[in-house]
Parts: structure tokens; C-alpha cells; sequence
């Protein structure tokens, strides 16, 4: 590892200020989990590390008076996994942000971390885009607001500007009978997915007919994506079997994945059927349930 | 056998010290003027070096030292030296990603790694051969010019008449198994600080497992007198065969030290341990299986393909030792074996814990199970009909005595419910099952077999014990201890094992093939006898008894009879401090050769006793994602006594876990040019706690070795049959016979497509 400069700014306006100077190639530093791997391995070479550490207003679970929630950009996995707000609002958050590593790891990653990392593969990003979820991003000054979905460029990319940090994400409030899981498959456990698939589902009254649906894939783009395609397939049509294979094919043909370690294209888009489908029946049979179960 | 200390599951010596961090690892030493090494390796995997200036990095501030092949000595180094090929540093050639090409040694970290970018060297690309067939095709490339061929070493077994056998039997089938490079994953990279000092005497501190003929190995290479190197273990953190041979950063360091005068350090990133630190030697294995329609297993002839790698190690020594195993296993009447060693530019082999045993056994293992479906027959049962017998001389010239494996085999098929679940549990879940035999004290390999140990008794009665068992993590101090121990008649506690300087140990070959418990316990304990014969006569004498009289228990004397009892202690400052007679023992144990004995056609005479065992697992496959979810494994091995009933456990848990990766995970892969490309944890896979399954396993105590207390080693067997036994349960639970490890997903998903093919 090289030397390099580290700073505990004690404001969010201190932090970004050193974050946007043009001298220097600033790295911010959370949990450390994706930062320190990479700058002890993988070439990340920062003039200057910024420890969030004591920066205030960025570790909490906020129950918003919508009924939504916002989660502070260094809020822990393991925080978000455990919280009682979020198993209550929105479980399938705390259920992706338990696939991540292991306990030591998900007490030390943070829920901003795992997306500003910006990985195809990141756990928690299928799950928030299907619920759709916004980034809150702030200069130290302003915040603007994103649409989640639209927050990563590329691999390793995000919209953040120079001087910008991630300082929330805000889950909006549940529809009335929706169904929202994640669901990733691996090589070993504490793995990152070889494809996720993140789904919110909502239902018409006391069917199985679909009113609105959202559909995101992991590690199957360069970002994780939105199956558009297959949400329109999906979007007023009664969930049957047919319509299930229908669209879980679909989203093959959407997908683009790529040959890497951890899969082949032609693998993934297996698993991206078959999860698809999984997740497309769970939900089927819990509006069939009554919306139960 | 009544006993205080052995068989019983006592918490390790060095618990304390690894759990606390007060270990210390090659990594925590501190010595003044301490310098950082680090080696510049070849970015291609074959190629020749046309030039290499290292005129910026010698410039640079900070950097004391630069070398290249020019600075070192030319000497040629093998673990065998007639089949040396490898220089300290390349000369002319790199023959795979990572064969070291110079070296720096400078103040800190980054000055080195700075250094090393300002060395220019010159490539000029050759052929990359990275598959045994196409090394082996005529005319290609050669990997070491001035050679024959590729194919570098082969070997010939025979035994009965393999050919006439095939002819007599009913049933015979024949496959083709593959496995892949796979890494050692210790948590601790190899590494070494090397010391050259003023009086030509080179110390060099590392995490040996055969510190005695590494010491000659170093010397051998350095060409320099022996008696000038020592070498001085730390703490380990792990082995499993990767710390057995020489690595070339101690020559490396060694040689920077000397420009110096200064210690230097060199420690392998995890990248370099993944791509440098050598690997298990991958095996593509044609075997052929021959029963008669009762069962019986006339022959079984094999040819086994070795990847070297680009230059020698262990690679003959292991494919030996996998036709003593396959010639042994069932005690088949007809055997032939062919083995042969083929070069390719890609990281060298080693020993691997099983060496070379479990590449074998998952394609024999596998093949039983291939043989019992084609005769109608349940496999259990055709291995009931085949088990090696106590005190049986193979047709191979294996001297089995000791052997449990009926009791072995009878014990996991009950234990995972054979006769409930196979061929009819729950719809996609399985049982399988694996035999093995292997070695259960280490091998004559070197034309002899020996140990040493010293005991000598403090005047306050505590003991120092002064073995060559290496403890790499395996717990082999607290075995010893446990042995002296019991053999005294003093508490455990009371016991301190040195085993890490060269200049203090006895000569011993090292801790490798399951060797320490069986050979070194058997020297501790000679070394106990001996000193308690002078405690006895000394107590004799104090307590005015006949020394036939005298017992020793719990670190007590007292004469039988008497309720008396005298701390040890008394007894010894008694004859210390009183009769200038200071209390000692010196053991050692031969493993004497069998007559007629010569390295070449001993064959499996090498083994001076044999551990059998079973492995039966159950597992759950998504026949859509391809996933294979190991249920439970249960194991049962012959431990013969089993010295630590913990430990002994704990080493059948942690190399099941590791056969768990051999079937289903692990492998090193390469890209075109013959980079690793799963040069870290992310993605070469090793079973974590997530994926270990609820596991069960059983010490099956037998009788007929010569282990100390009858015990026999028991650090490798857990590993040999996990592959097989996982292949064979998912073919009962999905019907698919997968030939290659690691049995990955996607390869269930492709054998369940042909199957479904094959059906419609």
C-alpha cells in the first residue's frame, strides 16, 4: 500500500470540500471493506483517504412520516440487516443486506459503501432499485436527489461528482399490497452473487393480477439493471404460470452478462431465468395467499 | 489401556499464545536494521529475456540492494538435485507467471515496490503450453530447451497379470477423471528473514515444515557448507505440504543479505502465494476396473498424466506415492500402473496434504460406484467384498497390520443411513460413500526412517521437551507433550516443547505425510522411558525403595503402598542439588527397512503403517442452478490410539472442509496467456464456515502398529475420500456422474442437459 494523507473531517462540508480539491485524488472511507481491499491489491492509489468516521448525520435509520424509510449512507449492514424499522417496512432491504459477507464484514461495510462501490454485482442495489429507492447526494452545501436506478454508470461509476458524497438512501413507502424479495445465488457462502434478482410486485385487489412491477438484476450489466422489458410484459397481466415463464425469459433476453471467474454468460442467463422465475412464483403464490405468507 | 494424559481431549499447549497474539510469526519479528525484499516475477509464461537494466532501481533512494541472475550462484536446484532445473534466478528464460527474474532489497515497503517498477527487462514472448496434451504432442514447444520432450519422468508398476485378468472378469469399466491445480490457502503466506552474518553464518527464520532438509536445500543451491546454514522456525500458520520444499525467496533473501549486511525480510503477497507458492498437482487419470459377477475385484489398471508445471519439485515422490495407495486399496490381485510427470508454463507442483492420494481415489472411488451400477449391485456391498484384512500382505508388497476399514466402512454407511436413504430418500438428495487407505507414518522414501527426541528435567521438575515435530497448526507440540507426559508421569502443563532451531533439534526429515504422531511420538516416548528410568532410580534412592516400587503419576512419586506423596520436584532438586546427577533421556525410534529393501523396487514396503477409513455424505442438488448443498458428512478413521481425541477430530473436520473444496470449489484458473486469474479469496473459493456442513467424526481405534501407544497419524486421511464420496451421492441424488473436480455448477447443469439429451 502506498503512503497517502488521511483526514477526519468532523463536517459533511469539510469532507466534501477535501473530496472536490483538484489537487489531490481524495478515496472517501467507510467501513473500509471494498477501499482498503482495493488499495492494498487492487491499485487504488488516493492522495487522500476521508474518514467519514466523525462526520455526524450519516449513521441512522430514519422511519420517515410516509411510511418509507431513509438509511444514512455509513449506516452499517448489520445495522440495516437487524433494524426493526426496515424488517417492518421493507424486510427484503434487511434480507439482501444480510447476503453481504460475513458478520465481521457486514459490521463494518456500510449500506452507502456497497452502492458507491457501484459493483454489478452489489446485494443491496437490485433490491432498492425494485423498491425505488433514491440517492440522496450532497456537495456539503446542496443535495440533489436521484432515482437509485439511475445512480450507477458503470462498473465501479456512479453519478457522484467531484466533491459529492452519498448521504442517505430513501426507501419510499410500500405500496398496499405489494410483495418485494431478493434473491441471489453464489459458489459459497459469503460470496458475491453470480446473479441477483431484486423484485417488488404489486398486486390489484384480491388477485393475482399485476398493478405495477419492478424487476432488477445484479451482475448480469455493467450496472445492476432494470428488466424494463420484462416489467412490461408483466404490467396488468394475472400471474400464472404461463405469464411467469413468459417473462422469466424475457429477462434472459434482456440480461447481458459476460464470461468472468464467476460464471459464464451462458450460465448466468440460466440462473437468470430460474431466478426470475423463483421470485416471479413467490410472489404469485403470495397474492394468491391473500397476501399472505 | 489404561491412561492419564494420552486419549484424552486436553486443550492444546499453544492455545494460549495464538488466541492471546503473543505467537510470534516471521511477519512480528523485529531485528535491527531489518530491510524489505521483494522479488520482481515474469509477467509472461513463457518467454526470453533479452535484457534487464537495473541501473534506476539501483539509483533510487533508500534501495540497498538490486540483483539478477548475474549476482546469484548458477547452481541448478531440484527437490530431487538430478532433476534440478530451476536457477535461483531466471537467466535466460521465465517459464511461467511469477518465475523470479531479480530482486530488490531497500528501507520500506513502498521504496522496494518502486524499485521494482524502475527494472526494465526486456521479453521476448514464446509459446505458452498450459495442457499436458499439447506439451505432450511431437514437436512442441519445449519448456526446458536441451530436453527430450515435455513428458520429463515416468513410472512402471506391474503386479499379476493385469491382461489375462481382464479377460476372466464379467464386468470392466473404464473412465477418464480430471482434476485441476488447486492452492494451499494457509492463513499464513510463505515467508523468511535471512541473516548472513560476519562469520559466514547464514540464519534464516521461516515457517518450515522440513526445517532439517531445507537447511540443506538452501545450502545446496547457495553452494555453501551446510554446517554454515541454520534454520529457526516460527510460530506456523498452516502447511498442508506447501512449506515442505525450499521456496526460492530464502536463497533470494539469503543472497541480499549478503550484499548488505543487514537482515532481510521477503513475504508473499496473497497473490503471490496464490500464483507462486506452488500448487497440488492435477491429474488426468485413465483407469479401467475389472470384477468378477461375485464381486471380486480382479484389476485395475491406471495411467496418470501429472501436470509438473515449468520445473521439478515433488512431482515423482507424489505420483509414487499414488501407485503404494492404488496398489494397496481393496488389495486388488492385478495391478498396473503408469504415471507420468509432463512440463507446462504454469506454477510448479507440490506436496499437498493426501499427496497425490486424493486425485487417485476420486477416480478409483468413483469408479467403484461405476462398477456396482453396471453389475446390479448395491456399492456398499461391492466394497464389502473387496476391504483390506488385518495382517494381509498386498499383491503389491503392502504390509498391512494394523486395519480397520470393515469397521470404518460398517460405521459411516450406518451413521448417514445407507440402507434408509440410498436410491430412495427425498427427491433430489443423495448418499455416497468413499473408502481410502493412506499412510499413517509418513515413508521410507528416503532410504531410511528415523527420529530423535531429548527430554531433560528442570531441578524444579518441569520438563523440556526437545522434539523435530514441526507444529504447523496441527497440534503436533501437544501431542508430543501428551506422550512425554504420559510416559513420565507429569502433568501436562509441566511439559515445554522446543522444536524450532536446527542448531537444537535432532536431524528429522520433517512433519509431511502424517508422519510426526507415528515417528516423532514414537522418539518422544523412547526419550521418556529413558528419563523415567533415571527418576525412577533417583526417587528409588531418595525414598530408601526398590525403583520396581517407585510410581509416578500427575507429576507425584511415592512408593506403592505408602500414602507418601512427594512432588516431583523434590525428587528431582533431590538428585540435582544433592548428587550433582541432573535427570535426562535421549530417544530415538528406527522404522527399520523391511529385507531387501532398495528405493527403487521397495514400492509400497515404503509404508511403515497404513490408516484406513470411510467418508459417507448426503447432499441436496438444485437441478436448476446446479448447486450441490453437502448435507453432512461422516467420517470414520483409524486412528489406531487416538492420541487427542480433540485435535484428532478437529484434523478429520478441517481436511473434510478441504475435501469439500477439492470437489466443489476450488481450482486455480488461467487465462490464455497463463495468468491466474483467481489470484485472491474473491474468487478462488474455499468452504467458510457457511458451507461446512454438520460433520461427524469417528476415531476408530485399532490394534497392530507400532505408533507410540499404537497410535497412528491422522492429519491427511480426511481429505482423500471426501470427492468421491460427494461425486457418488450425487449421482444418487440426480443421476449425473460428473469425471472432473471441481464438480462446479455449471458443469451439473451441463451433465443433467446431456443426460436429459441421452433420455429423449
Amino acid at each position: 500500500m502506498k503512503a497517502f494523507d488521511y483526514v477526519r473531517p468532523s463536517t459533511l462540508e469539510e469532507a466534501c470540500a477535501v473530496l472536490a480539491d483538484p489537487a489531490g485524488s481524495a478515496k472517501a472511507l467507510a467501513g473500509g471493506t471494498d477501499v482498503l481491499v482495493q488499495m492494498r491489491a487492487a491499485g487504488l492509489r488516493p492522495s487522500v483517504v476521508v474518514s467519514l468516521k466523525d462526520v455526524p448525520g450519516l449513521n441512522f435509520i430514519h422511519a420517515d412520516d410516509d411510511g418509507g424509510v431513509t438509511i444514512g449512507a455509513v449506516t452499517p449492514l448489520g445495522a440495516v440487516e437487524h433494524s426493526a424499522v426496515i424488517k417492518e417496512r421493507c424486510p427484503a432491504v434487511a434480507q439482501a443486506a444480510a447476503w453481504v459477507g460475513s458478520v465481521q464484514v457486514r459490521n463494518r461495510a456500510t449500506i452507502g459503501g456497497n452502492l458507491c462501490n457501484a459493483a454489478p454485482s452489489a446485494d443491496t442495489a437490485p433490491i432498492l432499485i425494485a423498491l425505488g429507492a433514491e440517492a440522496v447526494i450532497t456537495d456539503g452545501r446542496e443535495e440533489r436527489v436521484v432515482l437509485l436506478e439511475e445512480f450507477f454508470t458503470g462498473p465501479g461509476q456512479t453519478v457522484l461528482g467531484r466533491g459529492e458524497l452519498l448521504r442517505a438512501v430513501r426507501v419510499p413507502p410500500a405500496p398496499a399490497r405489494s410483495f418485494a424479495t431478493y434473491l441471489k445465488t453464489f459458489r459459497s457462502a459469503m460470496d458475491c452473487c453470480t446473479v441477483g434478482v431484486g423484485l417488488c410486485a404489486t398486486f390489484e385487489e384480491g388477485s393475482a393480477a399485476i398493478k405495477d412491477v419492478r424487476l432488477a438484476l445484479g451482475a448480469v450489466a455493467p450496472t445492476p439493471m432494470r428488466a424494463r422489458a420484462t416489467e412490461a410484459l408483466l404490467a396488468g397481466r394475472e400471474l400464472d404460470e404461463t405469464t411467469i415463464a413468459a417473462a422469466s425469459a424475457k429477462a434472459v433476453e434482456e440480461a447481458q452478462p459476460i464470461d468472468d471467474i464467476r460464471a459464464s454468460a451462458a450460465y448466468r442467463e440460466v440462473l437468470v431465468e430460474v431466478m426470475s422465475r423463483r421470485v416471479l412464483t413467490a410472489a404469485c403464490a403470495w397474492a394468491q395467499n391473500g397476501g399472505r405468507g | 489401556m489404561k491412561t492419564c494424559i494420552v486419549r484424552k481431549g486436553l486443550p492444546r499447549i499453544d492455545a494460549i499464545p495464538k488466541v492471546s497474539g503473543e505467537a510470534q510469526y516471521t511477519v512480528d519479528l523485529k531485528m535491527p536494521g531489518l530491510l524489505v525484499g521483494k522479488i520482481l516475477r515474469s509477467p509472461h509464461a513463457h518467454a526470453r529475456i533479452k535484457s534487464i537494466d537495473t541501473s534506476a532501481a539501483k539509483a533510487l533512494d533508500g534501495v540497498l540492494a538490486v540483483i539478477t541472475a548475474e549476482d546469484v550462484p548458477e547452481n541448478l536446484f531440484a527437490f530431487y538435485q538430478w532433476q534440478a532445473d530451476k536457477h535461483i534466478l531466471c537467466t535466460d528464460r521465465v517459464r511461467y507467471v511469477g518465475d523470479e527474474v531479480a530482486a530488490v532489497a531497500a528501507m520500506d515497503d513502498d521504496t522496494a515496490e518502486a524499485a521494482l517498477d524502475l527494472i526494465k527487462v526486456e521479453y521476448e514472448a514464446l509459446p505458452v503450453i498450459l495442457d499436458i496434451d499439447e506439451a505432450m504432442k511431437p514437436g512442441a514447444q519445449l519448456i526446458h530447451e536441451g530436453k527430450e520432450s515435455n513428458s520429463t519422468w515416468s513410472v512402471d508398476r506391474l503386479f499379476g497379470d493385469p491382461d489375462k485378468a481382464l479377460a476372466e472378469c464379467d464386468y470392466v469399466v473404464e473412465g477418464t477423471y480430471v482434476t485441476h491445480q488447486l492452492a494451499h490457502c494457509c492463513l499464513e503466506v510463505s515467508n523468511c528473514i535471512a541473516k548472513w552474518d560476519k562469520r559466514d553464518k547464514l540464519t534464516i527464520w521461516t515457517n518450515a515444515q522440513a526445517p532439517h532438509t531445507q537447511r540443506q536445500e538452501v545450502a545446496r543451491v547457495l553452494g555453501i557448507p551446510r554446517r554454515n546454514v541454520r534454520i529457526i522456525n516460527s510460530t506456523m500458520g498452516g502447511g498442508f505440504g506447501s512449506k515442505l520444499v525450499m521456496d526460492m525467496k530464502l536463497p533470494i533473501a539469503s543472497v541480499l543479505s549478503r550484499l548488505t549486511g543487514r537482515p532481510v525480510r521477503i513475504v508473499n503477497t496473497r497473490s503471490e502465494e496464490f500464483t507462486t507458492a506452488k500448487t497440488r498437482y492435477p491429474y488426468t487419470l485413465h483407469l479401467k476396473t475389472g470384477a468378477t459377477k461375485d464381486g471380486k475385484i480382479l484389476v485395475r489398471d491406471l495411467t496418470l498424466i501429472g501436470d509438473n508445471g515449468a520445473y521439478h519439485d515433488k512431482g515423482p515422490a507424489t505420483i509414487n506415492f499414488s501407485s503404494m495407495m492404488f496398489g494397496t486399496l481393496y488389495n486388488v490381485p492385478n495391478i498396473r500402473f503408469h504415471g507420468e510427470l509432463v512440463y507446462t508454463n504454469k506454477a510448479m507442483g507440490t506436496a499437498f496434504r493426501g499427496f497425490g492420494n486424493p486425485q487417485v481415489t476420486f477416480a478409483t472411488e468413483s469408479q467403484i460406484d461405476e462398477l456396482a451400477e453396471k453389475m446390479g449391485m448395491d456399492p456398499l456391498e461391492l466394497r464389502r467384498r473387496n476391504v483390506n484384512h488385518p495382517d494381509e500382505t498386498a499383491a503389491c508388497g503392502a504390509e498391512v497390520c494394523g486395519c480397520a476399514m470393515s469397521e470404518c466402512m460398517e460405521l459411516a454407511a450406518k451413521e448417514i443411513g445407507w440402507e434408509e436413504k440410498r436410491g430412495k430418500g427425498a427427491p433430489l438428495r443423495g448418499v455416497g460413500l468413499a473408502n481410502m487407505v493412506h499412510t499413517g507414518g509418513g515413508g521410507r522414501f528416503y532410504g531410511f526412517n528415523s527420529a530423535e527426541a531429548i527430554i531433560k528435567l528442570s531441578d524444579e521438575g518441569t520438563v523440556t521437551l526437545i522434539t523435530s515435530a514441526l507444529d504447523m497448526g496441527q497440534g503436533a507440540h501437544t501431542a508430543m507433550a501428551q506422550i512425554a507426559a504420559e510416559e513420565l508421569g507429569v502433568r501436562l502443563e509441566d511439559i515445554n516443547v522446543l522444536s524450532h532451531d536446527t542448531e537444537l533439534t535432532p536431524y528429522d526429515l520433517g512433519s509431511w505425510g502424517s508422519r510426526a504422531t507415528f515417528m516423532n511420538g514414537n522418539a518422544v516416548l523412547a526419550a521418556a522411558e529413558d528419563a523415567r528410568q533415571s527418576l525412577v532410580e533417583a526417587a528409588a534412592e531418595m525414598l530408601e525403595a526398590d525403583p520396581a516400587d517407585i510410581l509416578v503419576e500427575e507429576s507425584k512419586v511415592w512408593v506403592k503402598g505408602s500414602h507418601e506423596k512427594h512432588d516431583l520436584s523434590e525428587v528431582v532438586d533431590h538428585t540435582v542439588n544433592e548428587h550433582g546427577e541432573p535427570i535426562s533421556g535421549i530417544g530415538r525410534f528406527v522404522d527399520h527397512l523391511p529385507e531387501g529393501y532398495t528405493i527403487p523396487t521397495a514400492f509400497a514396503k515404503n509404508i511403515p503403517c497404513f490408516s484406513f477409513g470411510t467418508q459417507a455424505v448426503e447432499v441436496e442438488v438444485d437441478p436448476e442452478t446446479g448447486q450441490v448443498n453437502v448435507l453432512r458428512v461422516v467420517a470414520a478413521h483409524e486412528t489406531g490410539t487416538t492420541i487427542n481425541q480433540t485435535m484428532a477430530e478437529g484434523q478429520l473436520e478441517g481436511s473434510m472442509a478441504q475435501g469439500i473444496g477439492f470437489a466443489l470449489m476450488e481450482r486455480l484458473v488461467h487465462d490464455d496467456e497463463g495468468r491466474i486469474v483467481n489470484d485472491r479469496f474473491l474468487d478462488y473459493k474455499i468452504p467458510n464456515i457457511g458451507d461446512v456442513p454438520e460433520m461427524k467424526a469417528y476415531c476408530v481405534e485399532s490394534v497392530g502398529t507400532r505408533g507410540p501407544f499404537g497410535a497412528k497419524g491422522i492429519g491427511e486421511p480426511g481429505l482423500v475420500p471426501t470427492a468421491p464420496a460427494i461425486a457418488n451421492a450425487i449421482y444418487d441424488a440426480i443421476g449425473v456422474r460428473l469425471h472432473e473436480v471441481p464438480m462446479t455448477r455449471e458443469q451439473i447443469i451441463k451433465a443433467l442437459k446431456e443426460k436429459r439429451a441421452s433420455e429423449t
